[in-house]
């Protein structure tokens, strides 16, 4: 019997020891990596909230994508993201120094900042950008490309031509006059790509090398693993201040949350309600609200009962309770009576907001409208994408506020992107989606993409069929006009049109707040969901 | 036993045919066009019936199934749409991150299995016979990723002993040391289930061969009770046990979709979770067709190793 | 999660032992049985009266008061990310948990268990077939094939059901067809047989007794591991939609409030736990009345 207790101790040491072996190791491990030696070697650690997609800024989608893109690669002109400005953020000079509009608003010249040079050498010159536009315009081109085209058609559908005057000089000429033309230009995706990288490589294989003039370079991208960034020494503005940017994926918002309180990551840019209360009161760590122009809604259908009925739509946004919404995310999110989100050009508080909270109204508004009684709305919701991390949750109070006033939601949860196909030619037999758009600041951009009779599917996004003649007649008056406070009027009159008509449940505009770790210096809460890599610093 | 494998090995050629066809027609059942899915929102009609043609979409299915075939012999798995890389790159440079998880797993399971399961064997019937009786009930009805997710609570959250994502700290990190931290708490979660099978296995085979002709004649020749345990009874033990760690491939492999989810493990079942919910058909078939492949090759091996352990195994 | 090798009959890999066991023991894995059927009966009875037990609307959001900690007066369990009450989001959970559970047994027995009968008792090249068919089926990992068939189909309830079913029947028809192979070769099979009996006649009436206990076995174990493969499809996101209250998909919305409310995500986890130990103690108990042989067989 002796043996046996010897036998079965022997194992058992084994055993022990190699638990002991596996968590000491463990535990060192840990230890080293958390003792990093940053402060010696400028880095800051960005988390990236999904897998981070191919690094090709014209063929690209979301922002996590566009927040790397961001600091590799630099469009025309930019958005100044050095101030808190309640309207739309200044257009300034980029890749190009300076423009000139023509007196006719057809001709834009841009003349290209000299000395600024792509990461491979190649110079960044008049040439280099018009191929970069040819890839996106010229079908006849060698380095023309069909998704990036496509991608995107919606800004280039403007332009009528492009051209090279001399080696800094390049022009855009216009179709028709379009006084958004610059802030279109400061979209991400419309960066400057090394024409070399362009010549060289087809298709998908240009993501591996992401090569542009921005202040941070390409220094290692692994699938699945974290990208990072090294200083672009030779960057045209000034020396960059960190020697290394880390976009770390981190897939589960509680793990991300926890790191930045451990001091392994340094900045959080699209932050959850949960994570800001986890994060409540760690010292040091700083939540900025931004609040870019976004807007969250239920997109109808116009082309099936009962959601073809204005009178009932109207009654819809009665039914809800958008503060519940708010409150459910710790106020991260604002309600939203109308159709101008704050951020936007013409936006101006009650402007174009007529609803309230009223489920007693809405009710009565509902038997008013002659709908036929009971109904049932067949819904899509998307389950994932940006923004979407909270969408099952205030869909589930959305659907409690409908069925409070009689009416009952059959939904459908999909993936995003599913969602998306589904939904792109145009709603079928479906009354419409739950949405949201990061509308931009432009009103033309916005309200056209949305609203315009022109826009529905398949040319557009007015996946619901809205159309109605007197906004089209106010869009085209608009469009021309450049006397920018005239053109906001005939914005605000169309977006007051738009709210009564109610093509859309208009629900709530999202704060979009980021978490910066003590360390993190030069990030402003203008209102955008990007920041400014070039003062971008550690403590 | 060469007979035996060659035989075996001849069994799993139309496996593997079987498993080409099933992936093709996965793809057949998805919902929408592949069309729709490569172009995406904005794409015209014209530019549709473009691809369509171009990657024989308008093609009869046997005539699509030669073509996927083709390119397959050749390699090629097509292009992944989330990741715009060749699916067959994508898959090889995370292989070796879910192989690595998957072996640790495994190793952890067989080893501390059949270690606790001598352990308990020694004194069937005793107190820890039957606390292990309900450790490896509990562990067998554990969903993996609810203790995955308790694991994180635990040892992440509270304790903030372990890191809980990916594979390496994201300052510094990259080293054995720091590669191991990230691996404790993936490893256990995988490893739980298989362990508690393995200990199970191991007990019971022990108890049936330790009353054994041979092992009486071994104790009546004197040899000490240890020596009788490790020389004699373990590895006649062991044929079973060795099927059983074989079997666990398929659970590893299935693990290992919900373990690297949980902790952001950048592998293929990572991967392949992204992949189907954005969508990415040819992502989706390339995975699975690995993970299948993977898994009868495993299969073909154990069966092999289970025949030289035991010489007198027939075919059924 | 299923294991291929389920020919327990044909081809075990060890022969079968038993009478080693004290009687004490043998007593204690009844026991095991006994409070198996317990748990699972008060789960029934939940799942059953959850409409009476419950303290509150399991649909009922009510942000204001979200991720309230268990032992709370009026909320016991605590509330949600929603603000809704778990403890009855738990009971009327309990019914899909074992909807879920039972059916995709019910349907791949039936399935499965026709297919094993008649190609097992057939024999020849349609038995071959099959089984080939079946080796094609194991070899794909169970959750990839059902994330692939939920993916193709949608997400809800019905697809996670046939994701369930599909993964499952080959399990089935292999352990019947084990049986009816281990059976034919008994003599009363070759008298009923000689005695002029047909075909169906001898499957139905002689056959099919003699495999019913390792099939019962089987199908109760195969019920607990359903109840984890359905909580991890639902997880995925694959299960029924919101707000139906379902376990699986219960803890993955809790699981973003990890920190901030832990108790969201593992009180629904500790439910699916205590659901397939009850089938689990089940299966063994059942495995140690029903038949012996397989005492030390299957997992």
């Amino acid at each position: 019997m002796l043996g046996r207790t010897q036998a079965g101790r022997r194992v058992l040491i084994v055993v022990g020891l190699v638990i002991a072996a596996g968590v000491g190791l463990g535990l060192y491990g840990f230890g080293s990596g958390g003792n990093k030696s940053a402060s010696a070697d400028a880095t800051i650690v960005i988390v990236a909230e999904a897998t981070t997609p191919p690094l090709d800024p014209h063929r690209m989608t979301g922002t996590i994508g566009l927040r790397i893109v961001d600091a590799i690669f630099d469009p025309l002109v930019r958005e100044d993201m050095s101030k808190e400005t309640t309207g739309a953020p200044e257009i300034k000079p980029a890749l190009a120094a300076s423009w000139k509009v023509s007196p006719d608003g057809l001709t834009y010249s841009f003349t290209i900042r000299s000395g600024a040079t792509f990461h491979d050498g190649t110079a960044a010159d008049s040439a280099a950008v018009k191929k970069n536009f040819d890839r996106l315009m010229d079908r006849n081109s060698p380095v023309y490309d069909e998704r990036a085209a496509r991608s995107l058609m919606l800004i280039t559908a403007f332009i009528e031509a492009t051209s090279t005057t001399d080696g800094r000089t390049f022009v855009i000429q216009l179709k028709k006059p379009f006084a958004g033309l610059l802030r279109l230009l400061t979209d991400q995706r419309i960066s400057m790509i090394s024409p070399k990288v362009l010549d060289q490589y087809k298709g998908d294989d240009i993501a591996l090398h992401p090569v542009g003039t921005g202040p941070y370079k390409l220094d290692k991208l692994e699938s699945g693993r974290q990208v990072e960034l090294v200083r672009n020494p030779n960057f045209w503005g000034g020396r960059p201040r960190l020697d290394r940017i880390i976009f770390r994926p981190l897939y589960d918002p509680t793990t991300a949350a926890t790191e930045l309180q451990t001091g392994q990551v340094d900045m959080i840019a699209s932050a959850g309600a949960q994570q800001i209360e986890q994060l409540k009161g760690q010292k040091g760590v700083v939540v900025q609200y931004p609040e870019p122009a976004n807007l969250y809604f239920v997109r109808y259908n116009m082309k099936l009962a009962p959601t073809d009925n204005a009178d009932f739509r109207r009654a819809l946004n009665y039914a809800i309770n958008r503060d519940a919404i708010a409150t459910l995310v710790n106020g991260q999110m604002a309600p939203i009576y109308g159709s101008v989100p704050r951020g936007n050009e013409i936006y101006e508080k009650g402007l174009a907001a007529p609803y309230s909270y009223n489920p007693a109204k809405a009710k009565e508004m509902i038997a008013a409208s002659g709908a036929p009684m009971p109904v049932i709305l067949k819904l899509m919701v998307p389950i994932s994408g940006p923004g979407n991390a909270m969408a099952r949750q205030i869909f589930e109070l959305i659907q409690q506020d409908l069925k409070a006033v009689g009416i009952g939601v059959a939904s459908q949860y999909l993936d995003f992107t599913a969602m998306i196909s589904a939904e792109s030619g145009g709603y079928k037999a479906v009354h419409g989606s739950y949405n949201g758009w990061t509308t931009g600041t432009d009103a033309e951009y916005w309200f056209e993409r949305m609203f315009s009779g022109d826009q529905q599917p398949p040319r557009g996004v007015n996946r619901g069929y809205y159309s109605n003649p007197k906004v089209d007649d106010l869009f085209n008056r608009g469009r021309g006009e450049s006397d920018d406070k005239k053109r906001h009027d005939l914005y605000r009159d169309a977006a007051k049109i738009i709210a009564d008509d109610a093509p859309w449940l208009f629900l709530y505009q999202d704060r979009l707040p980021r978490i910066l770790g003590p360390r993190v210096t030069g990030v402003v809460a203008a209102p955008s969901v990007y920041f400014d890599y070039t003062t971008l610093g550690v403590r | 036993m060469i007979a035996f494998v060659v035989r075996r090995l001849f069994q799993t050629i139309p496996v593997i045919f079987g498993v080409t066809l099933v992936t093709f027609l996965l793809t057949q059942i998805l919902p929408g066009d592949l069309a729709d899915v490569l172009l995406g929102p904005t794409a015209s009609e014209e530019s549709r019936q473009q691809l369509r043609a171009a990657i024989g979409l308008d093609q009869s299915l046997l005539v699509q199934y030669a073509n996927y075939m083709g390119h397959l012999l050749r390699g090629d798995l097509g292009q992944s749409l989330v990741f715009a890389q060749p699916v067959a790159t994508m898959l090889a440079s995370r292989l070796a991150n879910t192989a690595l998880l998957a072996v640790s797993a495994i190793v952890l399971a067989s080893t501390a299995g059949i270690a606790i399961g001598t352990w308990v064997a020694l004194k069937p019937g005793s107190l820890r016979d039957h606390s292990l009786s309900a450790s490896v009930l509990f562990l067998n009805s554990m969903p993996p990723f609810w203790l995955g997710l308790v694991l994180i609570l635990v040892f992440g959250l509270e304790l903030r002993w372990l890191p809980t994502s990916g594979m390496s700290s994201a300052i510094g990190g990259g080293g054995p040391g720091d590669l191991a931290a990230h691996m404790v708490l993936p490893t256990l979660t995988l490893g739980a289930w298989s362990l508690a099978v393995i200990t199970r296995m191991t007990r019971s085979a022990l108890l049936d061969v330790i009353d054994g002709d041979f092992i009486r004649t071994a104790r009546s020749r004197g040899l000490s009770e240890a020596r009788v345990i490790l020389r004699h009874a373990l590895p006649n033990a062991m044929p079973p046990v060795i099927t059983v760690i074989g079997l666990q491939a398929g659970f590893l492999l299935s693990g290992a979709v919900l373990t690297e989810t949980v902790f952001s493990w950048p592998g293929i079942g990572l991967a392949m979770y992204q992949g189907i919910s954005a969508r990415d058909i040819p992502f989706i078939q390339g995975g699975i067709l690995l993970l299948a492949l993977i898994f009868v090759l495993v299969n073909f091996v154990v069966d092999a190793l289970y025949a030289y352990v035991n010489p007198k195994i027939e075919l059924s | 999660m299923s294991s291929p090798n389920l020919d327990a009959f044909s081809s075990s890999p060890e022969p079968a032992v038993s009478g080693s066991r004290p009687w004490i023991r043998r007593l204690l894995g009844n026991a095991g049985a006994v409070v198996g059927l317990a748990l699972l009966t008060s789960i029934a009875i939940a799942a059953a009266f959850a409409g009476w037990l419950a303290p509150h609307d399991p649909l009922l959001a009510n942000p204001a008061i979200r991720h309230l900690s268990p032992f709370t007066p009026v909320h016991w369990l605590g509330t949600d990310e929603l603000g809704r009450d778990i403890l009855s989001r738990l009971l009327f959970g309990a019914r899909l948990a074992l909807l879920v559970a039972v059916v995709p047994t019910l349907l791949a027995l039936l399935a499965g268990g026709c297919i094993g009968l008649v190609v097992g008792y057939m024999g020849g090249a349609s038995d071959s077939a099959t089984m080939r068919v079946f080796d094609v089926m194991f070899a794909f990992p169970g959750i990839l094939l059902a994330l692939g068939i939920g993916a193709a189909l949608g997400p809800g309830l019905g697809s996670m059901i046939i994701a369930i079913v599909v993964v499952t029947i080959p399990a089935f028809g292999r352990v019947v067809r084990g049986g009816v192979l281990a059976a034919k070769r008994e003599l009363y099979v070759e008298a009923a047989r000689s005695l002029g009996y047909s075909h169906w006649r001898v499957a139905a009436r002689h056959i099919l007794p003699n495999i019913l206990g390792p099939i019962v076995v089987y199908a109760t174990l195969q019920t607990g591991r359903n109840v984890i493969l359905a909580a991890s499809l639902s997880f995925l996101g694959l299960g029924p939609q919101p707000p139906t209250p379902d376990w699986g998909q219960m803890l993955s919305s809790g699981r973003t409030a990890l920190a901030v409310a832990p108790h969201v995500a593992t009180i629904p986890g500790l439910a699916i736990v205590l659901l397939a130990i009850a089938f689990n103690l089940m299966g063994d108990g059942a495995r140690d009345l029903l038949d012996p042989r397989l005492k030390r067989q299957l997992p």
